[in-house]
C-alpha cells in the first residue's frame, strides 16, 4: 500500500537519513535468484525495491539492463512472475515497500485495473513506468489510487519548471529523478552538476526525490543521500551479480546493499 | 473532418509522446519549431527548390501500358519514386527534416535504418549540409544489405551496427532513442518513417505528401479525373500516408495499403502489422504493434529489410479503424514474383518493398473495369535488392521469358 511509502519517506526526512530502493530485474540470472538477491537486499536494510519487468524494448536502459532483461526473456519471464515474487517477498516476512518497475505496453495488454487489482492483492505499494508521460498521468494514477498504490512521476535534468511543478502536484510519495541525460548504466563520477542541481530542486518541491540513473557505489549513493530523499542503484547492482556464481549471488548482493545502507548513515 | 492530428498529437486513440521525460523538451521543441517553419515562405521555398533541383521532383507518373495490356482491367499507372536521387521516397523526409534540424541549430543528426534507404537519404543530407551523421542499423540488416552501408560510409556518415534484440529496423531505433535521450541537447533525430512519438508522424507525412499532390495533379492531367485505386507498400506508413493523405477527403478514391506476409500470416514469420497486431506502445506511439499477448513485441520476417518493422504509423491505425483504408498483406513469394513481373514487363526494377504493392494491384486490376485506374507507389528501385534476389532465385531464374 502506498501509505507505508509516504510513511517511509516521512520518517527519512525526520532522521535526516535518504531512503535506498535497489533495482532487482526480475528473472536475472533466474527467478530464484532474482528472490533471493531480493530477499538479500531487504536483510541488508534497503528500504524497498523497485522490481524491474523484462521488457524485449527497454528504450531508456544502457547496455547492463538491456543484457540482464533479454537474459531473463530468454528464461521464460512471464509479466505474472512479478505478482509472484512480490508474493514471495512478503511470505518470508519482508514488510518495505515494493515498487513494480515496467514498461507502458506490458501494462496496458494487462490491462490497468486488473494489474492495480492483482499488485494490491499480492501485496505490492506502486509503479513506476518510465514510457508514461505526465500527460497521460492522471487518468492511470487514479486507478491505483482506488487500489491505495502510487504511481511514481519522472522528472530529468531536462524537465522544463512547469513540468516539474506539475510532477510535484501529483501527490506522489516522491520523485523520481534521472540524474543524468541518458540511458541507465553505472557511470564513474556523478553527473556533474547533480548536487548543484538537487539542491536548487528540492528547494522548489514538496514531495520528495529519489535520485537513480548513474549511482554506482556506496560513496556515490552517501553524496546524492546528503542532498536527496533517496537513491536507487540498477545497473552497478546487476553488473555485480553479473560477476558472481549464482550460488553467492544472495551474499554478494547483501554485502553490497549493507555498504549503501552504511553509506546513507 | 477536422484536422489531424490533434493539439496532443492523436489521430483518435491512436499516437500521443510516450516516452522518457527527458525527451519530452526535446518533442516540444521540435514542435514548436516545426510550427514556425511549416508557416514560414522561406522554409517553404528552400524545401521546394531542394526537392526539384537537388532531388530531381516532380517524379514522373508513368503509364504502364504494358502490364494494363496483360491484366486486362483498370489503367494502371506508377508513382516514381524510384526515380528520386538516391532511389526511393525517403529523400523527401529527410531533406524537409535537415532544414528544419538546420533552423533549429542542431550540428549532430542521428537516423535508424532497415534496409538502409533512409539512412543513405540521411546521409546524404548531411553531406550536403555538412553536418555529422550516425545511423543505426541492427546487425542482420547490415548483412542483408550490405550495399548501402557502404553507401552510407561513402557519403561520410558513420554506420553503428546494433547487437540488441532482433537486430533489425526496431531495434535500430530502439538504439537511436537511446542515443537522443543522451545526446538531446545537441542532437536532432531523424526519424524516417511515421513512426514514433508525435509530432514525427505529423512532419513525416507532411514532408511525404508531396508524393499524393503530384499524383493527383498527375493523374488529372493524364486522365482528366481522380484515380480509383491507390496502393502502397506499408512498414512505419510514410510512402503510403505520402499517397493517401491528399486524397483522404476524396471519398470515391479507394486506399489500400499492403504489409509484409513473410512466410504467410498463418506462419510466425511476418510482419502484417495491421492483420494481425493489437494496439499497443512501442516506441513513444499508441498503434497496432505485432506482440505477444503479454506485449512483448513480436520477432518479425519479411524478405525486404525494409518492411519488417512491428509496428505502424498511427494515422494509418485510424484510417484502418474508420475503415477509410484497408490493409492486406501480400508474401515474399508474391513480391518475388511481381518483382520479376515488373522487370521484363516494364523494364522497371522495383524494391522489393514496393513489390508488395505492385503484386497487389495486379491482383485486383482485372476486376477493375477498363475506364478505372490504379496509381501504385513505387516508392523506391531495386539495385539494393538484387543481391537477395539473386539468393532467393538462384539458378531458377531462366532469361528470355516473359
Ligand atoms: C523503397 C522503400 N519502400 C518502402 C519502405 C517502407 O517504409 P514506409 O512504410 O515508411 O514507406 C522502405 C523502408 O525502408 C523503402 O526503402
Amino acid at each position: 500500500m502506498s501509505r507505508a511509502l509516504y510513511q517511509a519517506f516521512r520518517s527519512a526526512r525526520a532522521k535526516r537519513r535518504a531512503l535506498f530502493l535497489p533495482y532487482i530485474c526480475l528473472g536475472y540470472p533466474t527467478y530464484a535468484a532474482s528472490l533471493q538477491s531480493a530477499k538479500a537486499a531487504l536483510k541488508a536494510g534497503a528500504s524497498g525495491l523497485e522490481l524491474g519487468v523484462p521488457f524485449s524494448d527497454p528504450i531508456a536502459d544502457g547496455p547492463t539492463l538491456q543484457k540482464a532483461t533479454q537474459i531473463s526473456l530468454n528464461q521464460g519471464t512471464k509479466f505474472a512472475d512479478v505478482f509472484r515474487m512480490i508474493g514471495d517477498i512478503r511470505k518470508a516476512g519482508f514488510k518495505q515497500p515494493l515498487l513494480v518497475m515496467s514498461y507502458l505496453n506490458l501494462v496496458e495488454q494487462m490491462g490497468w485495473f486488473r494489474f492495480a487489482e492483482v499488485l494490491a492483492i499480492k501485496g505490492g505499494d506502486g509503479a513506476i513506468i518510465p514510457d508514461l508521460p505526465l500527460e497521460q498521468f492522471s487518468k492511470f494514477r487514479r486507478i491505483l489510487i482506488q487500489k491505495n498504490l502510487a504511481l511514481i512521476p519522472f522528472i530529468s535534468p531536462t524537465s522544463s519548471p512547469d513540468r516539474v511543478k506539475k510532477a510535484d502536484v501529483q501527490g506522489a510519495p516522491f520523485l523520481y529523478y534521472v540524474s543524468v541525460t541518458g540511458v541507465t548504466g553505472a557511470r564513474k563520477t556523478l553527473a556533474p552538476d547533480l548536487l548543484v542541481s538537487l539542491k536548487n530542486l528540492r528547494g522548489k518541491l514538496k514531495t520528495p526525490v529519489v535520485v537513480g540513473f548513474g549511482i554506482s557505489t556506496p560513496a556515490q549513493a552517501g553524496l546524492v543521500g546528503k542532498a536527496s530523499d533517496g537513491v536507487i542503484i540498477a545497473s552497478a547492482l546487476i553488473q555485480i551479480m553479473s560477476k558472481t556464481k549464482v550460488s553467492k549471488i544472495g551474499k554478494a548482493v547483501e554485502s553490497f546493499c549493507r555498504k549503501v545502507v552504511n553509506a546513507l548513515r | 473532418m477536422t484536422s489531424l492530428p490533434n493539439s496532443h498529437g492523436y489521430f483518435g486513440p491512436y499516437g500521443g509522446q510516450y516516452v522518457p521525460e527527458t525527451l519530452m523538451v526535446a518533442l516540444r521543441e521540435l514542435s514548436q519549431a516545426y510550427s514556425k517553419a511549416r508557416n514560414d515562405r522561406k522554409f517553404k521555398r528552400d524545401l521546394r527548390t531542394y526537392l526539384t533541383e537537388y532531388s530531381g521532383r516532380p517524379t514522373p507518373l508513368t503509364f504502364a501500358a504494358n502490364l494494363t495490356a496483360k491484366y486486362k482491367g483498370a489503367r494502371i499507372y506508377l508513382k516514381r519514386e524510384d526515380l528520386n536521387h538516391t532511389g526511393a521516397h525517403k529523400i523527401n523526409n529527410c531533406l524537409g527534416q535537415i532544414l528544419l534540424a538546420k533552423r533549429m541549430g542542431k550540428k549532430r543528426i542521428i537516423a535508424e535504418t532497415g534496409a538502409g534507404q533512409h539512412g543513405v537519404a540521411t546521409a546524404t543530407v548531411c553531406a550536403l549540409f555538412g553536418l555529422r551523421c550516425e545511423v543505426y542499423m541492427g546487425e542482420e540488416d547490415v548483412r542483408r544489405q550490405a550495399l548501402n552501408v557502404f553507401r552510407m560510409k561513402l557519403l561520410g556518415a558513420q554506420v553503428h551496427p546494433v547487437t540488441s534484440g532482433t537486430r533489425t529496423l526496431k531495434d535500430a531505433m530502439s538504439e537511436a532513442i537511446r542515443d537522443w535521450v543522451t545526446n538531446v541537447r545537441n542532437t536532432y533525430y531523424l526519424i524516417g518513417s511515421t513512426a514514433g512519438p508525435h509530432p514525427y508522424p505529423m512532419i513525416v507525412r507532411d514532408f511525404q505528401r508531396v508524393i499524393g499532390e503530384e499524383a493527383r495533379r498527375q493523374m488529372i492531367k493524364a486522365e482528366g479525373k481522380l484515380p480509383d485505386l491507390l496502393v502502397a507498400c506499408v512498414n512505419g506508413g510514410s510512402n503510403a500516408i505520402g499517397l493517401f493523405y491528399p486524397f483522404i477527403k476524396d471519398k470515391k478514391v479507394k486506399m489500400v495499403g499492403v504489409e509484409a506476409a513473410g512466410d504467410g500470416v498463418k506462419t510466425k514469420r511476418h510482419a502484417a502489422t495491421m492483420e494481425k497486431g493489437k494496439p499497443g506502445v512501442l516506441h513513444g506511439s499508441f498503434s497496432y504493434v505485432l506482440q505477444s499477448p503479454e506485449g512483448q513485441i513480436a520477432e518479425t520476417h519479411s524478405i525486404s529489410a525494409g518492411l519488417d518493422y512491428p509496428g505502424v504509423g498511427p494515422e494509418h491505425a485510424w484510417l484502418k479503424d474508420t475503415k477509410r483504408a484497408v490493409y492486406v498483406s501480400v508474401t515474399d513469394q508474391q513480391a518475388l514474383e511481381a518483382f520479376q513481373i515488373l522487370a521484363r514487363n516494364e523494364g522497371i526494377l522495383p524494391a522489393l518493398e514496393s513489390s508488395h504493392a505492385v503484386y497487389q494491384a495486379l491482383k485486383i486490376a482485372p476486376r477493375m473495369s477498363k475506364s478505372s485506374t490504379i496509381i501504385v507507389n513505387l516508392s523506391g528501385r531495386g539495385d539494393k535488392d538484387v543481391n537477395t534476389v539473386l539468393e532467393r532465385l538462384g539458378s531458377n531464374l531462366t532469361g528470355g521469358k516473359r
